[in-house]
């Protein structure tokens, strides 16, 4: 039976709903975790779906997706042309709409669980549907589309189980059990049995009293959506151990060691008004602490309110990261590959000499454990016209933990950096001799060290972007691309800026990216997009407009981003919040042209 | 080399009469359209076919406008000055620019008046002297020479800076006459040496051309036999006017264009033809891809292709379109880093171009044409029309004048007849390292 593509189809268009649909309400109906056993892999629980559909027929947003060129292209290639062979199928076999009926039996609710049994993998759903008719229409319309598929009658049978009458299909492929509104499907027939023994109370235990389920269905009690599993039940179920490089290990690296020492993971994913919301916990398993926590998780912060600051002074992206980097650094045999760890032993080799000290135990020992990347848009006051390309100016900020006697070596170091950089491009291009030239100037009370790069008397160009700058502003130090960031950041420091901060504060990781500003920087060097597209795909010009024109039309629609994760004593969390146009705030009543052939600032 | 086979140089050289000294057909135009360009597109064979091989040659050398995208990448190169954006650049315009036996004969150029980037550093300069030879590369000879003399990067890459009155630096000197336009013992030591006073005070400054009279020697020099005040401009035109370098250019292009190590008696022709053009490159080419000898059995199929000509011109020949970037570094992956030739003498060419290492890149980029891998660099991205590719019959657009039947019942039997399968067998068949 091919029913499977056109279900995956409707979850498709039903998660689009979410998108774009209010909250439907709790469901007040008897817990659908009780007919499920406590034996599977992991189930998931979806709710209101036919709320949130009526929601988003309702809406314009509906048409809004459908006339966008890449839903158009999405839907006219490959599954989704088959997709729409499908329930153009269903339509002509019975006359109604597929994800209508989808709808109608998931309706209020449904569970849907794995469990390995010796016969293979057994899939158990139980639904509560819209009513008791459009359940009975809804079946009766499968029914009918599949028999039109498969060109003759469906093979049926029927078996009873205690009370309850069970609809055997295929020999047992597909068994349905059905109740009024409420219907229980399995692949197999013991399967359907179980369901019906948990329903009835007589046999077993259900995930409902479950230990694994009550910790993971914490993460979001009352989502549309909640996925739970337990890792343990899957075969060969392993993250990488090792990663590959230091950038990847210093990000996920925590994340992996999680995931291998995890009992449940979960993740809830919901809607409020066109904001999406994710959130994800690996709980680890009662009394096992992972050996490397400490080193990726150290304790949360609550000194964070700078970070807040700049976050409100319109960083286009800010990464907050929390990480010991002194434990990281010994622990990197272990923690990545022999490569990745080899090429960090030739970094601090460089850092030796820079610094004049012994990178690993004198100078990594007083820096962190809060790292904060940042990059903002730059406003190039001291240009006469922006530069082409222009690229957001970005900065790393970190804590010293004694500034008095780091800090000076941090600045010759850096000073050290251009004088061998001069150096270098005097041996290559001995005419031009050395070109960088380090200037400081006081900010505030703090001495703010920038790099100026040759004048050149052109239109301005890439490197008209950077003007590198350094600066030890009591414990913490800025590294950054831009002279201008770096005063920006010396600002809030001094507490000069009249922004309040407004954001909350970040807990452990915090990665926030604003779209809207996104946005703008790829309106800005719209001309470099392209021509990169162009290079890259061999794209006539038109054809890359109308590609990168699809990129534009995804951005315009979304807002902000924000993800943290943290860890607390059971789990380690994440949080995923996504802003869209249709969440109602000011930026989302402004109207968007239709991506015909690209958007363009 | 067996001079019988041409019949005589002189009238080796002249028309190729249709129907007397050949049949004119679409293996003829196919020839010529992958000789002058690059590939064999089905459309540029059948114009080709149409004018005819007199007309054609001529009109292959005139410019015409770029489309947009072509003007577009060049111009984001300048702006970002890397090389790698410059190198995809280049190769975006080979594949897809209006112009490709101009883009061939300044890849000549590039190789004659090898510069590269990786010491001049500066994508900029780099392709301006790579627009010099697509605006001067089919004029006189000696505007060229002028032109390459004055060009920042070529000043760079031979430290024209060291150049200095009481300390002259030799290289441009040696090289103008080793390299550009005598070739080996056609001068002296003494000729470089005096040449290279004559060039003192050609800098390079906030990366334009600046002669620097204070570091200029205005003494009086003695270059082949010859005395007097010279300056550089009088060094290029003697250099141009020398009778070794009709010859040596007019060398050079033949055994680009036509087949490797012409005789001595066509050599001799060839430079006499070169001077009757006035040493114009263009209008010596086109009497050149018009000639008996170039439309002999002997010149076909007789260069080997360059990396260029396999990946760009098999693109072509198919209606594909490519990542340049790809393309740029499948070149560099089969010998030919564009605008980093590996010395000042350029790259070897010929058989050169094939040894293990360079034959498993080009068996590797025909399996990314064919989609079947990225054989582990960047990957392709190729499209095209593959029905419209099956229905002309891969085959018979990459060797139209059609296989050995051994050869050609091997590539069809090793695809099964998917156009694609067809194409990556075409590509990877002996005769298609061929041009």
């Amino acid at each position: 039976m091919h029913l499977g593509r056109p279900f995956f189809g409707a979850a498709c268009a039903l998660f689009l709903a979410t998108l774009v649909s209010g909250s439907p309400g709790r469901a007040e109906d008897p817990a659908l975790e009780a007919y499920m056993p406590d034996n599977v892999i992991g189930c998931l629980r979806v709710r209101g779906v036919r709320a949130r559909l009526d929601e988003l027929l309702k809406s314009s947003a509906l048409e809004e997706l459908k006339s966008l060129d890449i839903i158009r292209q999405a839907l006219s290639q490959g599954g989704g042309q088959e997709l729409q062979k499908y329930l153009a199928e269903f339509q002509a076999a019975t006359g109604k709409d597929f994800i209508q009926v989808a709808a109608d039996l998931l309706g209020k609710e449904a569970l849907v669980g794995v469990r390995f049994q010796f016969s293979g993998p057994e899939i158990l759903i139980v639904a509560r549907g819209s009513g008791e008719k459009e359940v009975e229409e809804g079946l009766a319309s499968l029914r009918t589309a599949a028999e039109k598929k498969l060109g003759r009658p469906l093979e049926r049978e029927e078996a009873t189980h205690g009370d309850a009458k069970i609809e055997l299909y295929e020999k047992g492929k597909l068994c349905i059990a059905r109740k009024g509104a409420f219907i229980a499907a399995s692949n197999s027939k013991s399967g359907i049995e179980t369901l019906l023994d948990l329903g009835a109370k007589k046999s077993g235990s259900s995930i409902e009293g479950a230990p694994f389920f009550k910790k993971g269905s914490a993460v979001g009690k009352d989502a549309f959506a909640l996925l739970v599993i337990r890792p343990s039940f899957i075969p060969n179920f392993q993250a990488k151990e090792k990663a590959d490089e230091a950038g990847e290990s210093l990000l996920f690296g925590g994340f992996a060691k999680a995931l291998n020492a995890s009992e449940v993971i979960s993740a809830a994913l919901d809607v409020a008004g066109g904001k999406l919301q994710l959130s994800a916990a690996i709980h680890t398993k009662d009394g096992e602490k992972d050996k490397h926590g400490a080193t990726f998780f150290p304790p949360t912060s609550e000194g964070a309110e700078l970070a807040a600051r700049l976050r409100a002074r319109g960083a286009v992206a800010f990464l907050h990261l929390r990480r010991d980097l002194s434990r990281w650094w010994e622990a990197r045999d272990e923690i990545m590959s022999e490569r990745a760890a080899g090429g960090l032993l030739e970094f601090g080799n460089t850092m030796n000499q820079l610094f004049g000290k012994n990178f690993q135990d004198e100078v990594l020992p007083e820096i962190g454990p809060d790292v904060t990347f940042f990059a903002r848009n730059q406003e190039y006051a001291d240009l006469k016209e922006k530069p082409k390309p222009a690229i957001p100016g970005f900065a790393l900020v970190f804590e010293l933990k004694s500034s008095k006697t780091l800090g000076k070596k941090i600045v010759s170091a850096f000073q050290a950096l251009v004088a061998i950089i001069n150096i270098d491009r005097a041996q290559k291009k001995k005419d031009e001799g050395m070109s960088m030239l380090v200037r400081t100037e006081k900010v505030g009370k703090y001495d703010l060290h920038t790099v100026s790069l040759d004048d050149d008397e052109g239109p301005p160009g890439l490197m008209h972007n950077f003007t590198p700058s350094l600066a030890v502003a009591g414990s913490k130090v800025i590294l950054s691309s831009s002279a201008e960031l770096a005063k920006l950041f010396l600002d809030e420091v001094e507490a000069k800026s009249t922004t309040a901060p407004g954001a909350a504060k970040p807990t452990g990781d915090t990665l926030t990216i604003d779209g809207e500003a996104v946005r703008k920087i790829l309106g800005e060097n719209h001309e470099f997009l392209i021509s990169d597209n162009m290079v890259k795909k061999g794209h006539t010009k038109e054809e890359a407009e109308k590609e990168i024109g699809i990129l534009y039309t995804i951005l315009d629609r979304l807002r902000a981003l924000e993800l943290r994760s943290w860890r607390d004593d059971d789990a380690v969390r994440i949080r995923l919040d996504l802003g869209t146009k249709w969440d109602g705030s000011e930026g989302s009543k402004t109207s968007v042209k239709k991506a015909e052939t690209g958007v363009r600032l | 080399m067996n001079e019988k086979d041409e019949g005589s140089a002189r009238e080796a050289l002249l028309p190729f009469r249709p129907g007397v000294d050949g049949p004119w057909d679409r293996p003829g135009a196919a020839h010529l359209a992958r000789r002058a360009g690059f590939g064999m597109a089905p459309e540029v064979v059948e114009t080709i076919l149409e004018l005819g091989p007199e007309r054609a040659p001529a009109l292959l050398y005139e410019r015409k406008p770029e489309p947009d995208g072509v003007e577009l990448t060049a111009s984001t190169a300048l702006r970002l000055g890397n090389v790698e954006a410059a190198q995809s650049a280049w190769a975006y315009r080979m594949l897809l620019g209006s112009s490709p036996a101009i883009e061939k004969l300044a890849l000549f150029w590039h190789g004659h008046f090898a510069t590269s980037a990786r010491k001049v550093d500066d994508a900029k300069l780099m392709l301006r002297q790579i627009e010099l030879f697509r605006q001067k590369g089919a004029g006189p000879f000696l505007d060229l020479l002028g032109g390459v003399a004055r060009d920042p990067a070529m000043l760079v890459w031979l430290d024209g800076n060291s150049n200095r009155r009481g300390k002259p630096n030799e290289n441009f000197g040696r090289e103008l006459f080793e390299l550009f336009a005598l070739g080996i013992g056609n001068y002296t030591e003494t000729d470089i040496k005096e040449a290279a006073r004559a060039f003192t005070g050609w800098h390079v400054r906030d990366g334009e051309y600046w002669f620097n009279e204070r570091a200029h020697d205005t003494g009086s020099k003695t270059v082949f036999g010859r005395s007097g005040e010279w300056g550089g401009d009088d060094i290029l035109k003697m250099s141009a006017e020398h009778e070794a370098c009709a010859r040596f250019i007019s060398g050079k292009l033949f055994e680009f264009y036509v087949h490797p190590a012409p005789g001595p008696e066509l050599r001799r022709e060839l430079a006499s033809l070169f001077r009757t053009t006035g040493g114009k490159t263009g209008e010596f080419l086109a009497k050149l891809l018009g000639s008996r000898v170039f439309h002999s059995k002997k010149a076909r199929r007789a260069v080997v292709s360059s990396p260029a000509d396999y990946t760009v011109g098999s693109l072509r020949t198919i209606g594909a379109r490519a990542s340049a970037k790809a393309l740029a570094k499948s070149m560099a992956s089969m010998g030919l880093e564009l605008l980093a030739p590996p010395s000042v003498k350029g790259w070897a060419g010929g058989e050169a171009w094939l040894s293990s290492t360079t034959l498993l890149s080009r068996f590797g980029f025909a399996m990314g044409v064919g989609g079947e891998s990225d054989f582990g660099g960047e990957p392709l991205e190729v499209t095209a029309d593959w029905e419209k590719v099956g229905a002309a019959g891969p085959a018979s657009l990459f060797f139209p004048e059609g296989l050995p039947e051994a050869i050609g019942g091997d590539v069809r039997a090793a695809s099964g007849g998917d156009a694609r399968t067809l194409v990556v067998s075409c590509l990877q068949a002996p005769e298609a390292q061929y041009i």
